[in-house]
């Protein structure tokens, strides 16, 4: 008994945890400032093909991908494995501090939107030096909190859209496509902005 | 209070050979009570399913939330997943058969042993089980792999990617063609087509089958009865008959009220509980009467566990091919089933999928430079500019008595039950070619890559025997098996085992649709020996 009281709390620990720290977590790193700052990080790590208006939507999914986390989820479970897992909390633990880091690097004394008024070049700069500081080697499999930059580039070069864009044709990976054309080359992308 | 349920038939065990035998024995035996017990809950809310996939890929939960119980593991699974349709919930869906030498190892190269049954009839209810299933399948070119009946629907079109890969990979001069899946090409069974949705273990469509579909329609047409979340413990026999009594009893626990337990009683039970569990109930129900468990006179309840080694490995080539398609479906050649007798005896399949290794983006490239934005794009191009196929060959090993599943005293469950513990473990002629298996295999990859600027990359060696069985394996000889052919335990006349644990071998390709061809056939006897007289 006491050893499913202890299961017990633990569970109701997690989902309150879940609960609690994804709103707080969404409220604290991504309020209105916070939002802006993301879209502009998103345009000096994504690609400048898909525009400023495709960064934007990058950005907003990212942070809507933030949003719906839900920390201590059941993770899928491995097959040839007979261990389970949970998923891991919120990575937006330091990305607060990571964004008012790259506007310090960018030069800003008023945290909030140095980075945002960088060039470019600066901005790559302050992103590749904050990501290497964080010890960030390789894009994750998918957003961990490392850095905000790596996970915003991990979460838009893992998507379906960018996988079109990258081999320039509309192969919809993971959209219910049906069986008809599988057999053809997958068409021309129009134009970049297709793949958003 | 103990609840008390009676039946004709209590299955134990709700995956899909369960599935498979409670629809035979409900459309031969109309009337009879069939009473199916399962461990896990159920999933039957297809409407979640998108959900679950959506969640699944951008977030890696798992698509079938709650299908495990925490306490109820073994060391050496492969798969957690217990629920209401098994681990057939979510599967690839790959309905390989195997082939006449699985049946006849001792016969043809003198290895392990034959199997108690003649390829001809099990390749009848191979049929049968694709019928029932639902296969779509492109018929092997080999003559080997004859078949009594056209698949019953046609294959899943190869994509674009896998007809590239098909061209590359028979320059080598070995055949590749479609696997048979089951997913539905076109509406089929009341189910409908696939629409490539590429994430098969949760089809939100349905289209790739399920066991739960099956309960489903089952329960609607109150065939069966179904108790979930219930854990059977033990089964006891009846007093008296010797060595060999009846089974009278299956004894478990409702996972919601652990206080009450449940008792089964039926003229034929039957477990259906795969390849951990079926042996493990068995070992769990020793008594005094029965000290080494129910069915064991032979000792070998447990042993003889099966399943198949594997080598995979990445070959970088020139084509043109564009990951995502349809990465779920993949190429198979047989040629290797057919072991030369002149030669070192050695048995694989062979497998070729579309594959995204080293053709992702990155964060360096191989200069070790940070890439951001265009770069990092650009990068990505160049290097889409090759493909990578995987390439992967199941390999032949046969078990020795000492591959088994024990109950390991230090790991329990809530109820205080020891788990099982499975060490696979080949026996002499297995270990002994081992190397020159790998090499063979290493040498048919080498083949394949030295077409389209081929380059391949390191062996990746299987750490676990994959689609496992045994542990009750079927034989003629009560000394020497644990049931018949038919999945009659040679020690209790209204005992059965059916679907993986009976397999005495493993083959060298994936397994489920024999586990149900198998099951099939068990059903018949079952029903015509024991419950009623099958249709005229």
């Amino acid at each position: 008994m006491v050893r499913r009281r202890t299961v017990l709390h633990i569970l109701s620990s997690l989902i309150a945890w879940g609960t609690v720290g994804r709103k707080a977590a969404a409220q604290a790193v991504f309020g209105d400032e916070q939002t802006a700052r993301v879209r502009a990080l998103a345009g000096a790590v994504l690609p400048g093909e898909i525009g400023a208006d495709g960064c934007t939507r990058a950005a907003d999914r990212f942070m809507v991908w933030v949003r719906d986390y839900r920390a201590g989820a059941e993770a899928d479970h491995e097959y040839g494995s007979s261990k389970l897992s949970r998923l891991p909390p919120s990575p937006t633990h330091h990305y607060a501090a990571q964004l008012d880091d790259l506007d310090r690097r960018t030069g800003g004394r008023r945290l909030g939107d140095a980075f945002a008024s960088a060039s470019l070049v600066d901005q790559q700069r302050a992103v590749t030096a904050a990501v290497l500081a964080a010890g960030v080697k390789e894009l994750p499999a998918r957003p961990d909190g490392g850095h905000i930059a790596a996970d915003l580039m991990t979460h838009y070069f893992n998507s379906p859209d960018a996988n079109d864009l990258a081999y320039r044709r509309a192969i919809g990976r993971f959209a219910c496509r049906g069986l008809p054309e599988s057999d053809k080359r997958p068409p021309v992308l129009a134009r970049a902005g297709d793949a958003q | 209070m103990k609840e008390r349920y009676e039946s004709d038939v209590c299955i134990i065990g709700g995956g899909i050979s369960a599935a498979m035998l409670a629809w035979k024995l409900s459309e031969q035996c109309p009337g009879t009570s069939i009473m199916v017990v399962e461990a896990g809950d159920r999933a039957f809310d297809t409407d979640k399913r998108w959900v679950n996939r959506k969640r699944m890929l951008e977030y890696g939960e798992n698509p079938w939330p709650g299908d495990f119980i925490a306490d109820q593991s073994a060391d050496g699974i492969i798969s957690r997943s217990m629920v209401v349709g098994g681990s057939a919930m979510h599967w690839g869906g790959v309905t390989n058969r195997f082939s006449e030498e699985d049946t006849r190892l001792q016969s043809m190269f003198g290895l392990a042993v034959d199997w108690p049954l003649d390829w001809t009839e099990l390749e009848r209810y191979y049929c049968e089980a694709e019928r029932r299933i639902g296969v779509s399948g492109e018929p092997s070119p080999l003559s080997e792999d004859a078949r009594s009946e056209p698949y019953p629907m046609p294959g899943m079109p190869l994509s674009w990617n896998l007809l590239q890969l098909k061209d590359w990979a028979e320059k080598s001069g070995i055949l590749f063609w479609g696997t048979p899946q089951a997913k539905n090409t076109r509406p089929y069974g009341g189910r409908g087509g696939c629409q490539r949705c590429d994430t098969c273990e949760v089809c939100p469509t349905q289209a790739r089958y399920a066991p739960d579909f099956t309960f489903k329609r089952l329960l609607q047409s109150k065939a069966i009865t179904l108790h979930d979340r219930t854990l059977v413990r033990k089964l006891t026999a009846a007093k008296g008959g010797g060595a060999s009594p009846k089974i009278e009893a299956a004894h478990g626990v409702h996972r919601g009220r652990q206080d009450e337990p449940v008792e089964y009683r039926a003229k034929t039970f039957v477990i259906a509980s795969g390849y951990a569990w079926s042996s493990h109930l068995l070992l769990l129900s020793a008594s005094s009467r029965f000290p080494n468990g129910i069915a064991n006179s032979s000792g070998l309840v447990g042993k003889y566990m099966t399943g198949h080694a594997f080598v995979q490995t990445q070959v970088e080539l020139d084509a043109d091919v564009y990951p995502g398609m349809n990465e779920q479906h993949s190429l198979i050649s047989r040629q290797f089933f057919r072991a030369d007798k002149s030669k070192p005896f050695v048995r694989h399949d062979l497998r070729v999928w579309e594959s995204t290794v080293n053709r992702e983006p990155r964060l360096r490239d191989d200069s070790g430079k940070f890439l951001l934005g265009d770069a990092l794009l650009a990068d990505w191009r160049a290097r889409t500019r090759r493909a990578t196929a995987r390439v992967r060959a199941y390999y032949e090993v046969q078990p020795d008595r000492a591959s088994e599943l024990t109950l390991d005293p230090s790991k329990k469950n809530r109820h205080g039950d020891p788990l099982p513990k499975i060490v696979h473990r080949g026996d002499a002629p297995s270990l002994a070619r081992r190397e020159s298996t790998i090499e063979h295999i290493r040498s048919v990859f080498a083949r394949m890559a030295r077409n389209n600027g081929g380059a391949m990359g390191p062996l990746d060696i299987g750490r676990y025997w994959d689609h496992p069985g045994g542990g009750c394996r079927m034989g003629n000889d009560p000394a020497t098996s644990v049931t018949d052919s038919f999945g009659r335990t040679h020690d209790h006349e209204n005992l059965f085992v059916v679907g993986s644990p009976t397999l005495p071998t493993g083959g060298c390709t994936n397994g489920t649709l024999t586990f149900a061809a198998l099951t099939l056939r068990s059903a018949d006897h079952i029903a015509s020996s024991t419950i009623c007289s099958p249709p005229a």
